[in-house]
């Protein structure tokens, strides 16, 4: 079988991948971009969290860890997790990368040397801070018990374009794909101008492994029934802290990888509902408009997030038994909602089963128990001050920023892709995604994969300035030593 | 552009959705405006529900459904407090109560509060009238150009 050959083959279409097929289809290169999920029109996306659960995401919604202490989510389709999340798009701190330039021994992880990439692509996007006049009831609950017990906090910073709040919108239902475009996904912005310089995507293609050569990397997978095979200079894995590291392990990689699948942080995050006498509306307009910004929360270890949910999630995450439960949603109204996200340092490990199954070890240790803790203690002080007639507290946890599992480094020891975004020893295999964060930053994760995605374009396209801390004069893949 | 189909699961038989309405009326039973979850038919939404699972998970499912289902009810209702109260048990040894709260709760909640039962007398959900829910999203053309 003859099979085309392409410059670049990229592996998945969010955050990582949408902006690297942009940069690489705008360098003139012939991109092919392999994704599992199916293509969405924006007015077409699900109304329901039913058809949003099983069409949008892995395995019909959730994924639950090995002791099933945490629940996590990761979006299948045209966009993965950029059309499925909030869209939250903050720059990290030096307390995040200081920590990754310490663990990966690169110091190209440092504000000033991640500056440029993350205007880049700022300058990409349409971002907007979410104004006063844009809070529901549960962001002023938020912000008053903020400021009654004397909490920093700040408005948070979205990528959306007209979401016409004041109009009636309701942003919850873009948690299913935004019918208005308006939210920031790689669906909304990067892909379609990276098709218009001549992209081709290929979706509802479930990608099984690779094989490296010395001439290219053939990648083989499967669309419906048909077994499919493609071919390409360069192929890159942008599927995720999941979906790349399983690629790899089922490559039969994880022998020469020893770091391969381990160091999986999530970010995880323990939901309270509280009960008020009067509607609270938590699901109107801009659902999610506060972020904690205090300095005591991070060097704690933890944020608070000012977020809800529709009917079925928060009737999955209320706890009770069966008049009680319905209780607590016939109010939903009611109900206000402040989670804890907690930034993990106990590392997680991902593997495969014998059957070729995902199996995702991540327990929360003594450190994460702790963080939660003292945030879910901050989180009822909260609703105490204002006034709320009862707490729920959510049984089960949930991990939305799915990191780690082929970290970036310099040694093959500890890391799985060197500084040149390539699998150490692989010259033509790369990942750009979540999975090469060397850590948990407690901060969302989606504008620096992003901005990585951008370091690695120049990287892969011998750019005229290479990031900071790391020494080139040539292009990635003759710069590749084994390591 | 034609919206991209998710499959129901074949197997969803008439029993297993009489069974999953049983175990159903045990979590939802109706609460005044409430319909009870037999009386919503959300339990005729499980294939459409179940569409993305695994199907190593689909079929653990519908086994599952239908074993608890065949149970009497206080003997349903005693299995879902155990449950809740083996979910409280730290690491490995609270997984099988996690788990099975994930896949009946889950699977009952999912197809109940989404919204998709038309049993209210305007022929909309009768869940959200009682709830009182409606999310508002006006599309343009322009938007979606």
């Amino acid at each position: 079988m003859k099979l085309s050959r392409y410059d670049y083959i990229i592996v998945g279409s969010g955050a990582g991948g949408g902006v690297l097929a942009f940069h690489l289809a705008r360098a003139g290169k012939r991109v092919l971009m392999l994704e599992a999920g199916q293509r969405w029109q924006p007015r077409d996306y699900p109304d329901n969290e039913l058809d949003a659960s099983a069409r949008l995401m892995w395995s019909g919604g959730v994924e639950p860890s090995q002791d099933a202490s945490l629940m996590l989510m990761r979006g299948r389709t045209l966009g993965g997790g950029t059309v499925i999340n909030q869209c939250l798009l903050d720059r990290f701190d030096d307390i995040a990368l200081d920590d990754w330039a310490a663990r990966s021994g690169l110091d190209s992880f440092s504000e000033t040397a991640m500056g440029r990439h993350y205007d880049a692509v700022e300058a990409d996007l349409s971002l907007q801070s979410i104004p006063e006049s844009d809070w529901n009831g549960n962001a002023r609950i938020y912000a008053d018990g903020f400021d009654r017990l004397g909490y920093r906090r700040a408005p948070l910073r979205r990528g959306q374009s007209r979401c016409d709040v004041a109009g009636g919108n309701d942003c919850m239902r873009c948690l299913g794909g935004c019918p208005r475009a308006s939210k920031q996904s790689t669906a909304a912005t990067f892909l379609p101008r990276a098709e218009e310089l001549g992209l081709e995507i290929i979706t509802g293609c479930h990608i099984h492994g690779v094989v490296h050569g010395s001439a290219g990397v053939t990648v083989y997978g499967q669309v419906g029934r048909e077994q499919v095979q493609f071919f390409a200079a360069r192929c890159v894995l942008a599927a995720g802290t999941l979906g790349s590291s399983r690629i790899l392990m089922n490559s039969g990689l994880g022998d020469a990888l020893p770091a391969l699948g381990k160091g999986f942080f999530c970010h995880p995050q323990f939901v309270t509902f509280a009960r008020y006498a009067e509607p609270v509306d938590a699901h109107r307009g801009s659902f999610q408009a506060l972020k904690s910004d205090d300095p005591r929360f991070r060097a704690a270890g933890f944020k608070l997030e000012n977020v809800f949910m529709g009917p079925v999630a928060a009737a999955y995450l209320l706890p009770g038994g069966a008049r009680a439960h319905q209780r607590l949603m016939r109010d939903y109204r009611h109900l206000a909602c402040i989670e804890v996200a907690v930034r993990d340092v106990t590392p997680g490990r991902l593997s495969l089963s014998r059957g070729g199954q995902l199996r995702i070890h991540k327990s929360l240790g003594a450190p994460e128990r702790k963080r939660a803790r003292e945030g879910l203690k901050i989180i009822r002080d909260i609703y105490r001050v204002t006034g709320a007639t009862e707490v729920a507290q959510a049984p089960t946890g949930i991990g939305l920023h799915l990191m780690g599992g082929c970290a970036q480094g310099l040694h093959r020891d500890s890391s799985v892709v060197n500084p040149e975004f390539a699998v150490h020893g692989m010259p033509r295999l790369h990942v750009v995604d979540g999975s090469l964060f060397p850590s948990a930053p407690g901060i969302n994760p989606s504008l620096t994969i992003m901005a990585l995605a951008h370091r690695a374009a120049e990287a892969l396209l011998g750019g005229a300035q290479a990031p900071a801390g790391i020494s080139r004069s040539v292009p990635a893949d003759a710069a590749e030593v084994s390591a | 552009m034609t919206t991209p189909a998710s499959q129901p699961i074949a197997a969803f038989s008439q029993r297993h959705e009489q069974a999953l309405a049983r175990i159903g009326d045990v979590l939802i039973p109706g609460n005044g405006s409430l319909p009870s979850y037999s009386e919503s038919g959300a339990a005729a939404l499980a294939p459409r529900a179940l569409a993305g699972a695994r199907p190593v998970d689909q079929v653990m499912m519908l086994r599952l459904i239908s074993v608890v289902g065949a149970l009497p009810r206080p003997l349903i209702a005693l299995l879902l407090l155990c449950i809740r109260g083996g979910m409280r048990l730290p690491g490995i040894a609270g997984a099988p109560a996690r788990l099975l709260d994930l896949a009946l709760k889950g699977v009952v909640m999912n197809t109940y509060y989404c919204g998709l039962d038309r049993t209210a007398p305007d022929g909309d959900s009768a869940v959200f009238h009682a709830l009182d829910f409606r999310l508002q999203m006006q599309v343009d053309d322009e938007d979606t150009k």
